[in-house]
């Protein structure tokens, strides 16, 4: 098979700027490539394809406010779920750790989108999410991980995500017994943002009853109505003047 | 109703009238329009098909609202938009004249299109500019940019709300500096109904080429009249579109099996070998009779909620307004106002009932609404029917520079000519050496399967294959069930298309029990003899635009439309294969499997990435592009690979007669090219050709085995986790090294 040279793209962490010879062409290191539709920058940042999905979902949201006049609840509620809250549905595990600025962003486009949706002028955000049954997306976010978190511990997963997600080898029964083995971090930013450290403390977070469902249909009906208050992420702390975020 | 003439359905007529004295000439417009995104649907009812190439200036729409909501049927489109409250012009081509943007302007509003019309090249520049004073400094502009084109284009048209008359000096001075002159004489705008004044302009520098301009009310627009001018160029327009449909109307299943039953009797004491082609051929014939074909000629998109009430009211209301104009009374403005609001609550109420009296729930009317909401949101464009491509040729000539011609080719068939050619021929186009010319020693027999098997005994791949590999037992085809291929029948999409010359999928599922009796025993027969019928291994492609410039064969993949039976058949051979394989194949392998997806590729990326920063290592991943994957895997390896995974000689056979001799040919709308052998490759459409895929790269993680790597489909990313980023490097280089091999 052949491969295009100048359609390959080198990515290097911290941003390092390298020439690498392959295959005797000379290709310089970039600063963020587009990968199987993510786009991925070399401080695992994930601001640019976060910022470019946000677009995406508010021309969207602008053209649902300008028919919304002519729909009535059920149309409207179909069509945001076909256009806005599905651009955040892809490969949400890769860029869940983003900025609380991006979050904002993406809870306001939530948000409008809703408020057009129920023509509801008047409520908070909380409480349109309750109209809609639904929860915030990064909540659906940590959702999805719980999921792919219980597909790890069925055994129901491909092979190569068990490297990341390892099980806890310990005879001991322990009163907080957890499933996976924590990985011991560093730094906020590659260490406690990743899946590896937040996969298995949300599983520990999910309650016991639902760890144990039978097949993954009853697990993710069940899980849908769960919110994870007490993630440790930075995005669910709080602001507390003075103190900061907490 | 004698009253009621005038504009709207005026200047449709007009409009008409100028069609049809010009039918094969080219039709130039332009158009202040005031706000497009409410005036869109009366100007596609003017529009259709009566202009060639339109203008519209302020447009008033920004990035929010996509492209295909003001797409026409048949043209092409080009924007560039201020905001929401002025400015913005957009222009439409006829589909079949080829054309492509040379240049958007980021201060000024103006674009430059190039367009080909009889081997000639026009520039065209679109401008629209927004204040009267401001003109020195925008024809200064437009002027600079002329000079970028004035070498490759002879001949150019400027079109664009100027906001200022022929007479002004400036306009004057830039009218002999580019030495064109203005084609439009009469007023436009009458927003100052004592003082009209002409500023919608067309300039070129060829006078001579165009004929009868005038201008025109539609009835659209504020104070504009539309400015319109003909080409004089002989173009040949293309055939309407035609859409071939079946029948149904006297249709009777009963009967019909009857038929089939009779027909089918009388050839079951052939031989089986023709069998299968044979009876799909009578089977055919009958479903003829009875379901007749016939043709339809194809509209151009209509508004579903304009009424002929609505367009009457519209009709009122422009005649109403012009009578406003002329007199300047006080009462003939309160009756246009009246009509004007009317008018405007009269299609929103329109709207509402339309959209209310959608069911979502009903099919019919769940596709309709779809239709209708979809080009408000996406920016799909419905997939372009008529390609027009451009092929450039080079002529070599001794002592001198090559000269490169372009063809421009717009003919259905002869497109399609041109693109089976292309997509038959891609492996050679792009020289692949060292996996196929893998030269051995071999003493060439009957048996294809065996030549292949001892090509390549000694390659690299199936050496380590068998080195990786301990097969106990050999993998061999089991006789099918009748249920079995039932539920195979029962699962087939009615949705999906099938070639033309298929059964219906529709009476496959509703005789199903019938059918599925004969497949599964064709089915067997074929496992027996290791033979895939020749019928099923006709594919109709169809090239679906990719990127980039339309007009350019090489962004065009195919896709191979197949027999509806032949899916039968691939998902009965690929049930059994693919537990086969599951085990087989690397873990790394993310495409096409069961439980597996892209996130859990790119997951396993990120998280090493992540760990290796952590602990103050260094990351590095090299992105890989394979060119044109699929069309050009090897047939032959192939065989052998499957070979050393332990397929027996029965089910080799089967796959290579699978494999080899496919016919393909192009269709684009109701042509078709030639048929043509395909002699590399999967077909991409199929259901076999992705897990065939799967096989065919996978001892390639055999030899990767040091280092990691992510892969979906085709998408191969080595990656490397080390302590600095020269030993990435290095890793990066070796494990790139044996991929490139």
């Amino acid at each position: 098979m052949k491969i295009n040279t100048d359609k390959s793209h080198l990515i290097m962490s911290r941003n390092k700027s390298i020439v690498a010879k392959i295959d005797e062409f000379d290709i310089q290191s970039e600063n963020q490539q587009e990968l199987l539709g993510i786009v991925i920058d070399s401080n695992l940042t994930f601001e640019d394809h976060v910022s470019k999905i946000c677009k995406k979902a508010s021309q969207k949201l602008n053209a649902l406010a300008r028919v919304s006049s002519y729909m009535d609840i059920h149309k409207k509620k179909l069509l945001m779920k076909s256009f806005i809250t599905s651009q955040f549905g892809y490969c949400p595990l890769i860029w869940m750790f983003h900025s609380r600025t991006l979050n904002k962003r993406i809870n306001s486009i939530h948000e409008r989108s809703l408020r057009i949706t129920y023509s509801d002028k008047v409520s908070t955000f909380q409480e349109l999410l309750e109209k809609d049954n639904s929860v915030s997306i990064h909540q659906r976010n940590l959702q999805i991980l719980a999921t792919e978190m219980f597909k790890v511990y069925k055994n129901m997963s491909p092979e190569l995500l068990n490297d990341i997600f390892e099980p806890k080898e310990s005879c001991y029964k322990l009163r907080a017994n957890s499933f996976f083995k924590t990985r011991k971090v560093t730094s906020v930013h590659h260490g406690t943002e990743s899946l590896s450290f937040l996969g298995p403390k949300i599983w520990d977070l999910v309650p016991l009853d639902i760890k144990q469902s039978d097949n993954i249909d009853i697990f993710k009906d069940k899980i849908k109505r769960l919110s994870f208050p007490e993630c440790p992420c930075r995005l669910c702390k709080v602001f507390i003047p003075q103190l900061g975020f907490i | 109703m004698s009253l009621i003439d005038e504009s709207f359905l005026d200047s449709d007529k007009n409009l008409k009238n100028i069609r049809l004295k010009n039918s094969n000439r080219l039709i130039i417009a332009q158009l202040n329009i005031n706000s497009l995104r409410n005036k869109f649907d009366f100007l596609v009812q003017i529009m259709s098909n009566n202009v060639d190439l339109l203008l519209v200036s302020e447009t008033k729409i920004d990035s929010s609202f996509p492209n295909a909501q003001f797409h026409i049927a048949g043209y092409t489109m080009y924007r560039r938009d201020r905001n929401l409250n002025g400015g913005g012009i957009l222009l439409y081509i006829k589909e079949d004249i080829p054309s492509s943007l040379l240049m958007i302007d980021d201060y000024f509003e103006a674009f430059y299109v190039e367009i080909n019309i009889r081997k000639r090249k026009w520039l065209i520049g679109c401008t629209y500019n927004p204040k009267s004073s401001l003109i020195l400094t925008h024809l200064d502009q437009i002027g600079k940019n002329l000079d970028k084109y004035v070498l490759t284009y002879s001949n150019f048209l400027l079109l664009g709300d100027l906001n200022a008359e022929p007479t002004n000096p400036t306009v004057h001075d830039f009218c002999q500096v580019y030495s064109c002159k203005n084609l439009i004489h009469e007023n436009t705008c009458f927003k100052n109904p004592q003082n009209p004044s002409c500023i919608d302009l067309m300039l070129t520098n060829m006078p001579k080429s165009f004929q009868s301009s005038l201008v025109l009310e539609t009835g659209l627009s504020d104070f504009h009249k539309m400015t319109l001018t003909v080409m004089k160029v002989f173009y040949k327009k293309q055939n309407p579109n035609i859409i071939k449909y079946r029948n149904y109307k006297n249709f009777d299943n009963n009967s019909f099996m009857i038929d089939v039953k009779d027909k089918i009797s009388q050839i079951s004491g052939e031989n089986e070998i023709s069998f299968f082609d044979s009876f799909k051929n009578k089977v055919f014939q009958v479903f003829e009779n009875h379901v007749p074909l016939k043709t339809r000629y194809v509209r151009a998109n209509q508004a579903p909620f304009i009424t002929k009430k609505i367009s009457k009211e519209i009709m009122i209301r422009t005649r109403l307004r012009n009578k406003f104009f002329k007199t300047k009374k006080e009462t003939d403005r309160e009756k246009y106002n009246k009509q004007r609001n009317y008018c405007v609550s009269l299609i929103r109420k329109e709207k509402n009932n339309y959209f209310s009296n959608i069911n979502i729930r009903d099919i019919t009317d769940n596709k309709r609404f779809w239709k209708t909401v979809k080009p408000l949101f996406t920016d799909k464009i419905p997939t372009k029917s008529k390609i027009t491509l451009i092929e450039k040729k080079v002529i070599t000539q001794d002592d001198e520079d090559d000269i490169i011609t372009e063809d421009i080719i717009s003919d259905d068939k002869t497109v399609s000519e041109v693109f089976n050619d292309f997509f038959v021929n891609i492996v050679s186009n792009l020289d692949i050496k060292s996996e196929l010319d893998f030269e051995t020693t071999f003493i060439k027999s009957n048996d294809p399967v065996a030549d292949s098997i001892r090509k390549f005994q000694t390659h690299p791949s199936i050496v380590m294959i068998n080195n990786k590999n301990y097969i106990s037992d050999l993998f061999t085809f089991n006789e099918v069930q009748f249920d079995n291929v039932l539920e195979k029948i029962e699962k087939l999409d009615k949705a999906k298309t099938s070639q033309q010359t298929d059964i219906p999928t529709k009476l496959l599922k509703q005789n199903s029990r019938y059918f599925a009796d004969i497949f599964s025993k064709n089915i067997n027969y074929c496992f027996e003899n290791s033979d895939f019928p020749t019928e099923l291994k006709l594919a109709d492609v169809i090239p679906v635009y990719k990127k980039k410039s339309k007009n350019v064969k090489d962004n065009y993949r195919p896709v191979s439309i197949l027999s509806n039976i032949s899916k039968i058949y691939e998902r009965v051979i690929y049930e059994q294969m693919q537990p086969y394989f599951e085990n087989l194949l690397s873990k790394f392998q993310c495409g096409f499997r069961k439980g597996y997806n892209a996130q859990h590729c790119l997951i396993v990326l990120i998280e090493k990435w992540k760990k290796c920063v952590d602990n103050g290592g260094a990351f590095g991943a090299l992105l890989t592009d394979l060119s044109k994957a699929f069309d050009c895997l090897s047939h032959e390896l192939l065989i052998a690979k499957l070979n050393a995974y332990g397929f027996d000689k029965k089910s080799l056979t089967l796959v290579y007669s699978y494999l080899s001799k496919r016919k393909q040919r192009v269709k684009i709308n109701n042509s078709f090219s030639s048929w043509q052998r395909l002699s590399f490759g999967v077909p991409q459409g199929s259901i076999l050709g992705p897990l065939l895929f799967n096989i065919y790269i996978c001892d390639m993680f055999y030899f990767l085995e040091n280092y990691d790597i992510a892969n979906y489909a085709d998408d191969t990313t080595p990656f490397s986790v080390k302590q600095n980023h020269d030993l990435v490097v290095e890793d990066l280089q070796n494990s790139s090294a044996i991929l490139f091999k």
